[in-house]
């Protein structure tokens, strides 16, 4: 082996070592900012729905720091891998609040990674009706729509039944039904039904008064009722739930399918379009056959991956799309999910 | 700085994973470069979607079983067929490689699930389990006894299959075995390193060794030196950048490979 040849090679690896070295140094000082106190309870969120919530639940309470973890700029949250940035921060927490439903496909490596962390499943308590009774019958599952599941429809609990009506028998009953379902891909954009994003806030309350057995008033407790009264108050749907109530919709992300059903409107055809989604012509053809043959008056689609799709949609048939926003990605601070919400129903009302 | 990034066990997992993975793809890409087989373990890293999508077909919980079925199965079809002499080696490895990724996109992707396993075009290194290292050890074993028993025949028959076999080696045997061991390596490693990178990592180290080396044995050294480092610098960068772990050893990898294409231009 010639000597030179060797230095070469020593001189090209200390080199990569010095240049990554010096790089990567200077780019922690630019992005650290870390300025809470390191006894602060940690408390991570999955997706900016769930931050929002935590956001208003924990507003100006002390003891507590609020992070989410990083969000994938496009697409959507099934198929996000967590940063090694992310897996500091959550060696470090307390709590992960997730919004459920499968959507966090890395849950099951960080419950494997971190057995100790203590995780709030939002999408869970509400299928387990943990509070919520009657809530979960408005989660969509995705065999709903392929199988006809009347009878096990029957054997679900009704809207507005007391907790003190649900026998434990039904409850188990309810309860493994629907772990049956779970196994099976749902529909977890939970957060755009506002019913349901109330629960998820109650879901997210109740984790975090936990050690408050006797539910005295707190800053928290005091904040969660502060932020129900606001959602019940703020998100105007502008009489959207009676305008389209019973009437057919077609959707391009099925997060939207909870939009449809805030508004008491019925979903009659779904293309569900993300960045890696390749659509068949017998798909595309089957979509456009059942938007006419339901007079489909709208079509909610979310702009970055529905608007090629929306445009042959409008071109083909005489309904309308709307592009509307998932909540998904961007920046959110604390009132944006209202803001978003009722920005959404502007833009449905203005087409109509 | 390191002692905390070593605090963290996914830091400590990753680290040990880097260590037995990258030593084995700068070893065996010796021989992958060698013998112009670079887009045979391409194609085999793509099979990987097949490999899953029969998984799910079958019904089997375990897809990394049936990507390693379906990865040897492949090999020893492909280097059957290319035995026959039919069509040339590169068409014929196109011809397989488009078919199975299409096949296997188009299960996975029905009715728009594709998202569920897109996870596997990049790997995530930093989701490695105890479990999964422990793989890891015994096919970094396996590699290393069937490379210490074999080397001079697979160098032997990369400078002269005919020459090899009047030698009384099998060359069929041979190939084939390394087929396998290709795809063991590849199906094993896939799910930390990613579809769309693991063949720069298995060519890259390898691929700059050759540029500076004038005998096996320094090009065997230099390759695993190159993808050690690529990897262990990669990682480490990729942690406190927040980037991508994969991504960043192979552009590690690239620069090493430009540089020692200078200098071996010189």
């Amino acid at each position: 082996m010639k000597k030179n040849k060797l230095i070469f090679v020593l001189l090209l690896l200390c080199s990569i070592t010095v240049v990554s070295s010096v790089g990567t140094f200077f780019y922690v000082k630019l992005n650290n900012n870390h300025t809470a106190a390191e006894d602060d309870i940690l408390v991570m969120t999955s997706c900016n729905p769930v931050y929002i919530a935590t956001l208003n639940v924990l507003d100006g309470v002390d003891g507590y720091r609020v992070e989410n973890l990083s969000q994938p700029t496009t697409g959507c949250l099934h198929d996000y891998t967590l940063t090694t940035e992310d897996m500091k921060k959550l060696s470090k927490a307390d709590m992960l609040i997730v919004n459920g439903g499968g959507m966090e496909g890395y849950l099951e490596d960080v419950m494997e990674a971190y057995p100790n962390l203590q995780i709030v499943d939002t999408y869970e308590d509400i299928e387990h009706s943990n509070g919520f009774i009657g809530m979960d019958t408005y989660l969509i599952k995705e065999e709903e729509k392929e199988h006809d599941h009347e009878e096990e429809k029957e054997s679900l609990p009704l809207e507005g039944k007391v907790a003190a009506e649900l026998t434990d028998e039904v409850s188990n009953e309810v309860s493994d039904e629907h772990e049956h379902h779970h196994d099976h891909g749902a529909n977890s954009h939970i957060w755009m039904d506002d019913r349901l994003f109330k629960c998820q806030v109650t879901s997210i309350a109740n984790a975090l008064m936990e050690p408050n057995r006797n539910r005295e008033e707190t800053p928290i407790s005091k904040n969660f009722l502060e932020y129900s009264n606001k959602l019940e108050n703020e998100i105007d749907k502008q009489g959207l739930d009676k305008t389209l109530a019973g009437s057919n919709v077609a959707i391009l992300h099925e997060a939207f399918a909870y939009t449809a059903q805030s508004l008491g409107a019925n979903v009659v055809a779904t293309m569900d379009l993300d960045e890696e989604r390749q659509v068949s012509a017998g798909e595309v053809s089957e979509f456009l056959d059942a938007i006419r043959d339901n007079n489909v008056a709208i079509v909610f689609a979310e702009y970055d991956y529905g608007k090629s799709m929306g445009d042959l949609i409008e071109e083909q048939t005489d309904a309308k799309v709307v592009y509307l926003e998932t909540l998904v990605h961007g920046s959110y601070d604390a009132s944006s999910y209202i803001t978003v919400q009722n920005s959404n129903f502007s833009k449905i009302r203005d087409i109509l | 700085m390191f002692s905390e990034m070593f605090s963290y066990a996914f830091m400590v997992r990753a680290t040990i994973a880097i260590l037995l993975i990258s030593p084995l793809f700068g070893m065996v890409g010796t021989m992958i470069v060698q013998k112009r087989m670079a887009y045979f373990s391409d194609a085999l890293g793509h099979s990987a979607l097949t490999g899953i999508a029969a998984g799910v077909i079958m019904g089997i919980a375990n897809t990394t079983i049936s990507m390693i079925i379906f990865g040897i199965c492949f090999a020893l079809l492909l280097n059957y067929i290319s035995r026959k002499g039919l069509s040339s080696s590169d068409t014929l490895i196109s011809v397989f490689a488009s078919c199975a990724t299409a096949l296997g996109l188009a299960i996975l992707s029905r009715g728009g699930s594709f998202s569920n396993y897109s996870a596997i075009l990049v790997g995530d290194i930093l989701s490695i389990t105890v479990a999964e290292i422990v793989q890891l050890i015994a096919l970094f074993a396996v590699i290393l006894v069937f490379w210490c028993i074999s080397i001079n025949r697979l160098t032997a028959i990369s400078i002269h299959a005919t020459l090899a076999k009047s030698r009384s080696i099998s060359v069929r045997v041979m190939e084939d075995a390394f087929a396998v061991l290709i795809a063991l390596l590849v199906m094993l490693s896939i799910k930390w390193v990613g579809i769309l990178l693991i063949n720069a990592l298995l060519i890259l180290p390898a691929a700059s060794s050759r540029n500076i080396s004038e005998n096996f044995r320094e090009y065997t050294y230099f390759s695993i030196v190159f993808s050690v480092f690529s990897g262990v610098c990669g990682l480490f960068v990729s942690y406190f950048t927040d980037m991508a772990t994969g991504p960043m050893i192979v552009i590690i990898a690239s620069v090493i490979y430009f540089a020692t294409y200078i200098y071996g231009k010189k």
